[in-house]
């Protein structure tokens, strides 16, 4: 025999367990006013949302709502691998060998030509940096941030997800590779997506 | 032998892409232009948007309204990428998932590069389409309707690669934005050029007012004298049940007055003052517990309803009235083939329209046909005042201050009440002239005039 209080229980257990799951794709570091209203909907549909970003400096006003998780990169993208090499051949390497160089010269008359190549390199490195590399860089970023929080998804513990969205043009490629990995959750850009209880009962 | 060639039908392509079963408000034109045009001896080939646009990215349909389309038009659907509509990360192509900023960069250079809208790859397929079927067998005149204005761009490259004359039809004015009433784009953006190089090359152009017309003609005097107005006109055939049924009967004085708008509400329409107004003349006795029935559709888009729901008054997603009850209710879209019973059960109309100088709407046309009492809810100086003016049952306030908007309306409350069959039928004297047959016929005349070779009925130009 089961007890009305069982029973409530049991209910209740079923329905944190069909708690909608959203995560929340939001890669701009200063995210638009509609995608922080998303996040604010979605919570109050009920949803537990898992927003993922790069830096949750923006994100104050929400951080304190029971069922919103902010899984945040902190800067773990500046450590990629191509970020590194970039920073090193282009700003460290010349660096090192031209402080190598001005230690040898000295603070003399010698050392002055060498003073001049380190502010000409600085201002070169600086601009190769902004016009060359981040431009070029711009167009592989999605897929860099993709790989990188790839990393980190196994975390959120995510056997089931009832809606991705991802909100800036940064965040599609792991917004893509999530849809198919969760084949049944609604996967859109839209900021004004379906209801999540409407996104729950598709699985 | 003699054999003697009997003249042939003209053929015409008529690049309109939003064409039935599509619902846009300017379908009616394209739908009406097409059916006038094959009841004339043309031989009409529309070129219109893919079904799956209509049903993805728009979201409705009237396929009752696509019955109405002469059985003898051929209907293509040259393709359209949905790369800025679509918005679902699983219809997103491998290489648009991987690289979404590269594909975003190469779509926008498109853009910039060819032709400034996102109907280009429309256009393009539609130009392919066109050269393949002129190829085939001629066509004698390419008649493009705007908007989307990359089908004029579409007719253009298609007289530059095949010689055909073209005639471009602006439902809507392209390089001025009629609400604000300033040009639509820098000096420098490429909309500018495109518009300058079609109106060169157009053997007509078609503008649904005089001020349009006028704007145009200043900013382009060499082709003033190939300009032309083709008014919006109404629908006798889509019109069959205006025979009213409503508080003018003798048998029913005391039922509570019906105003009706019918059409497509967006932003641009001074919503809150309607709503204002409305429930000021409710207060009236003549208006005591009147309705005010909208009708159609909120917004172009799927997702603007719950907007301008707001902004009538009515609850979030309520299908219906408003609470606390302000008479206004929200019916819902109707087929254009069921309007007739709409104006057949209200008494009175609102005329809603953004915008002033250059906007006419296509609806004041059936309005007026209906021979109900109308009253205007717009900036004062609007185009369709031209129209209007000599329409006996016009109440206009002149004004969208709501104590005046709300005056007119139980002035047009009281005329509906009051009103004698004479006076509707003199209203639909005034509304007869404007049949889509009147106003479309110069069209079609000036269109049989650019055809070159020998057609039926028609000359031979060289």
């Amino acid at each position: 025999m089961t007890t009305v209080r069982e029973h409530e229980e049991r209910s209740a257990t079923v329905a944190e367990s069909r708690q909608p799951r959203v995560l929340l794709l939001a890669f701009n570091l200063r995210p638009h006013e509609r995608v922080k209203a998303l996040a604010e909907r979605l919570l109050d549909e009920g949803a537990r949302v898992d927003l993922l970003v790069l830096s949750d400096k923006n994100w104050d006003d929400l951080a304190d709502r029971p069922n919103l998780h902010i899984l945040a990169l902190r800067g773990a993208e500046k450590r990629h691998p191509v970020m590194r090499v970039e920073r090193i051949l282009v700003t460290r390497a010349p660096e090192k060998v031209l402080n190598g160089l001005g230690r040898l010269t000295g603070d003399g008359a010698a050392g002055r030509p060498v003073r001049s190549l380190q502010r000409r390199q600085e201002r070169l490195s600086k601009a190769f940096h902004r016009r060359v590399f981040m431009k070029t860089y711009q167009n592989f970023r999605p897929l860099v941030l993709s790989r990188i929080f790839d990393k980190r998804l196994p975390g959120l513990g995510l056997d089931h997800v009832d809606m991705i969205v991802a909100s800036d043009a940064l965040s599609v490629t792991l917004g893509w590779k999530l849809a198919r990995r969760f084949p049944n959750a609604v996967a859109t850009t839209s900021l004004d997506p379906p209801p999540v209880s409407e996104a729950a009962a598709r699985r | 032998m003699n054999r003697t060639r009997e003249p042939r039908r003209p053929r015409i392509l008529y690049l309109s892409f939003y064409f039935p079963p599509s619902r846009a408000s300017g379908v009616y034109r394209a739908r009406a232009t097409a059916n006038y045009l094959a009841a004339q001896g043309w031989e009409v080939t529309a070129f219109a948007s893919p079904l799956k646009f209509l049903h993805n990215v728009i979201g409705s349909v009237d396929e009752q309204l696509a019955e109405t389309v002469d059985p003898s038009i051929r209907v293509e659907r040259p393709n359209i990428s949905h790369f800025a509509w679509e918005r679902d990360l699983r219809h997103f192509s491998r290489f648009r998932g991987m690289s979404p900023i590269l594909a975003r960069n190469i779509y926008n250079f498109g853009l910039k590069k060819f032709f400034p809208e996102h109907y280009l790859s429309w256009a393009a397929a539609a130009v392919r389409k066109a050269v393949k079927m002129h190829a085939r067998r001629r066509f004698d005149v390419v008649l493009a309707t705007g908007n989307p204005f990359a089908s004029f761009a579409a007719a253009w490259m298609i007289h530059k690669l095949t010689g055909v004359p073209f005639a471009v039809d602006y439902r809507d004015a392209w390089t001025l934005n009629m609400f604000t009433e300033e040009p639509a784009y820098e000096p420098d953006h490429p909309a500018w050029k495109w518009e300058k190089r079609i109106l060169r090359d157009a053997s007509a152009s078609v503008f649904v007012n005089q001020p349009l017309r006028t704007w145009y003609a200043e900013r382009y005097p060499d082709a003033a004298d190939r300009m032309m107005v083709v008014p919006n006109g109404w629908d006798p055939d889509l019109l069959t049940q205006l025979e009213p049924t409503g508080a003018t009967s003798t048998t029913d004085e005391a039922r509570p007055l019906r105003f009706a708008f019918l059409g497509t509400m967006n932003n641009t329409q001074p919503v809150e003052q309607l709503a204002e107004a409305f429930e000021l003349a409710r207060r009236h006795p003549e208006l005591a517990d009147a309705e005010l029935n909208i009708y159609g559709h909120l917004g172009y888009f799927k997702q603007s309803q719950a907007e301008l729901m707001g902004r009538l008054g009515l609850p979030g997603g309520e299908h219906g009235h408003s609470l606390p009850d302000t008479g206004i209710h929200y019916r819902g879209p109707v087929s254009k083939t069921e309007v007739g019973k709409v104006y057949q059960e209200s008494d009175v109309l609102v005329f809603l329209a953004g915008g002033a100088r250059y906007v006419t709407s296509g609806k004041i046309f059936e309005y007026m046909a209906s021979g109900s009492p109308i009253v205007s809810v717009h900036a004062p100086g609007i185009a369709a005042q031209d129209v209007l003016a000599g329409y006996p049952l016009w109440f206009n306030p002149n004004s969208l201050d709501v104590n005046d908007i709300a005056e007119a309306m139980i002035a047009a409350g009281k005329a509906a009440r009051d009103m004698s069959a004479e006076q509707r039928a003199v209203a639909r004297a005034h509304a007869a002239t404007f049949t889509r047959e009147a106003v479309t016929a110069p069209l079609e005349a000036r269109l049989r005039g650019m055809v070159k070779r020998g057609i039926a009925g028609g000359e031979t130009r060289s």
